[in-house]
């Protein structure tokens, strides 16, 4: 199959770049025709590795000095007229994306083009050819979108052939704003791909918690929440993994609860696994959530994990009680209340922890790619008979 | 990291105090059960200035105390101004070499960023000291006075 991924930027780091790049990898791995195209190329190579058979591509340069580039840089300078303001992204696109972006659309003919972002899937129902099978994919939920957008969304995705959500719950909001257009609908989970994963140190006392220090991620509920564990089991520690803009604020938080001796903020690491698997049980905390992620790669390590049941992902993810524990979002007390119960009960640890890397398998990469190609072929299939 | 070391387990700043425990690790003789020692606070631009308070060894363990106002009133009687470190050693008796307070029997490699403390602040006549522990990036324990702007 010709497959074209389109992405913001495939030179950052970030959920839905790391995602894109696993799928781009695993399809050029089962000898499909992949093209990864970068709207910005900031970065002279992308921070994750990419399969040697994917064809890499960027649309706008902005490496070089500015000065070098007037025209470039007078395009860049002018807001975007094609990306809605409401788009959290706006602000980045400009008008020579806009260039670009349509420009690569119509230079499409055939295959299947997939998209990654409100922005693009926009782009891609606006302008490119019927001939192209366009698939938006949401690393977000439609809800996360301010209401502008998600009119925009309303006007203009049912001239797409798909649209990818990451669960079930999110399918079923674009269904009924999408009701009646003859846009198909899938739920496909991100893949756990494949990597060395060591049984995580149930018996030790340590919680593991990772994300962007930003207040969707909810550390400082956790650091609350920990601070009532503390109270009772004191030779427990917490480790928080990554940076962010949050990291002064939960630093004094930790200091004003007196947990400077219990609860690290450990920075971003790039052998997540190796620090996940040094851990006796996994939280998140989030507010929301586009997926969840990281509670999979967790869970596949045997960790017993406590989360809030947020939107969305948290609970497609985990089985309550059978491989975790889900908890009212935003309740400290009950995130409390649930460490409290898995530290007292090691062998709900150890259970919870064996249901869990059990249960993931479900997210085993080579059935998710399968998933992405029946999807494909069925929407190649239908093109075929339609044009 | 020497031979022998104290290692820093928890560190306390509340309330105006500085509470260090951990224990002694390393080679040489164990001291005796529930012995007195003697923390020791020395600025490391001025070798001689040397503050002391008592610490209990117990068994391989130890744990030392002061208020802020030690490093205070020694900033202000000898009118020491700006910034200071003092590095934490831990002297027992009977033994020549003191023994330095730091924490490398953990797999946190930076702790100078990962393992902070807040700081606590004493009046003195010329003004409010601020006093905060530290990790130094050899992973010692150490302390930074430093005058707060009013």
């Amino acid at each position: 199959m010709k497959l074209r991924y389109l992405i913001m930027n495939a030179y950052g780091v970030g959920g839905t770049i790391r995602t894109v790049i696993n799928q781009a990898n695993v399809m050029a791995a089962a000898d499909h025709d992949v093209e990864l195209v970068s709207v910005f190329q900031t970065r002279d190579r992308p921070r994750f590795s990419l399969d040697p058979r994917v064809r890499l591509r960027s649309l706008a340069d902005l490496r070089g000095p500015r000065r070098r580039h007037p025209v470039r840089e007078w395009l860049r300078r002018r807001p975007s007229l094609l990306v809605p303001p409401s788009e959290v992204r706006y602000a980045a696109f400009n008008r020579l994306s806009d260039q670009k972006i349509v420009r690569y659309l119509r230079s499409l003919d055939g295959g299947v083009l997939v998209t990654t972002r409100p922005a693009l899937n926009l782009l891609s129902a606006r302008y490119a050819p019927r001939n192209v099978v366009r698939v938006a994919q949401e690393h977000m939920y439609l809800r996360s979108h301010k209401p502008e957008l998600v009119a925009e969304i309303a006007r203009w995705y049912p001239r797409l052939d798909a649209v990818v959500s990451l669960t079930d719950a999110d399918l079923a909001e674009y269904a009924a704003l999408l009701d009646g257009s003859r846009t198909r609908l899938a739920t496909i989970p991100n893949g756990l791909t494949p990597a060395e994963r060591a049984p995580a140190a149930l018996d030790g006392r340590i919680i593991v918690a990772a994300g962007r220090l930003t207040r969707q991620k909810g550390f400082d509920l956790l650091i609350k929440a920990f601070a009532e564990v503390v109270a009772e089991h004191p030779d427990w520690r917490l480790r928080i993994y990554g940076d962010g803009r949050e990291h002064g604020s939960l630093r004094r938080l930790i200091h004003r609860l007196h947990l400077y001796n219990h609860a690290f903020l450990m920075g971003g690491t790039t052998t997540l696994e190796q620090e996940l698997a040094k851990g006796a049980m996994f939280v998140l905390s989030s507010r929301y959530e586009g997926f969840g992620m990281v509670l999979i790669e967790a869970m596949a390590h045997g960790l017993p994990v406590v989360s809030f049941d947020c939107p969305h992902g948290p609970a497609d993810i985990v089985a309550h009680g059978r491989d975790g524990l889900l908890v009212p979002p935003e309740d400290a007390g009950a995130l409390a209340a649930a460490m409290k119960a898995l530290i007292g009960d090691p062998s709900l640890r150890h259970a919870l922890g064996d249901a869990a890397r059990t249960s993931v398998m479900r997210y085993d990469m080579d059935g998710i790619r399968q998933a992405w190609e029946r999807l494909f072929a069925e929407l190649l299939t239908g093109a075929a008979r339609v044009g | 990291m020497t031979s022998r070391h104290a290692e820093v387990e928890q560190v306390w700043p509340r309330d105006g105090r500085v509470l260090v425990i951990g224990r002694i690790v390393g080679t040489a003789p164990t001291p005796p059960a529930r012995t007195t020692a003697i923390l020791t606070l020395t600025n490391r631009d001025r070798p001689d200035l040397v503050l002391n308070c008592p610490a209990t060894v117990d068994g391989g363990r130890f744990q030392a105390a002061f208020a802020v106002e030690l490093v205070v009133s020694a900033v202000a009687t000898r009118r020491i101004d700006g910034r200071q470190v003092w590095d934490l050693h831990l002297r027992l008796p009977g033994e020549p070499e003191p023994l330095r307070l730091g924490r490398h029997l953990d797999d946190i490699p930076d702790k100078k960023t990962v393992m902070t403390f807040p700081a606590q602040t004493g009046e003195a006549r010329a003004g409010a000291v601020s006093v905060k522990p530290y990790y130094t990036v050899m992973q010692n324990l150490s302390l930074i006075s430093r005058p707060v702007q009013a």
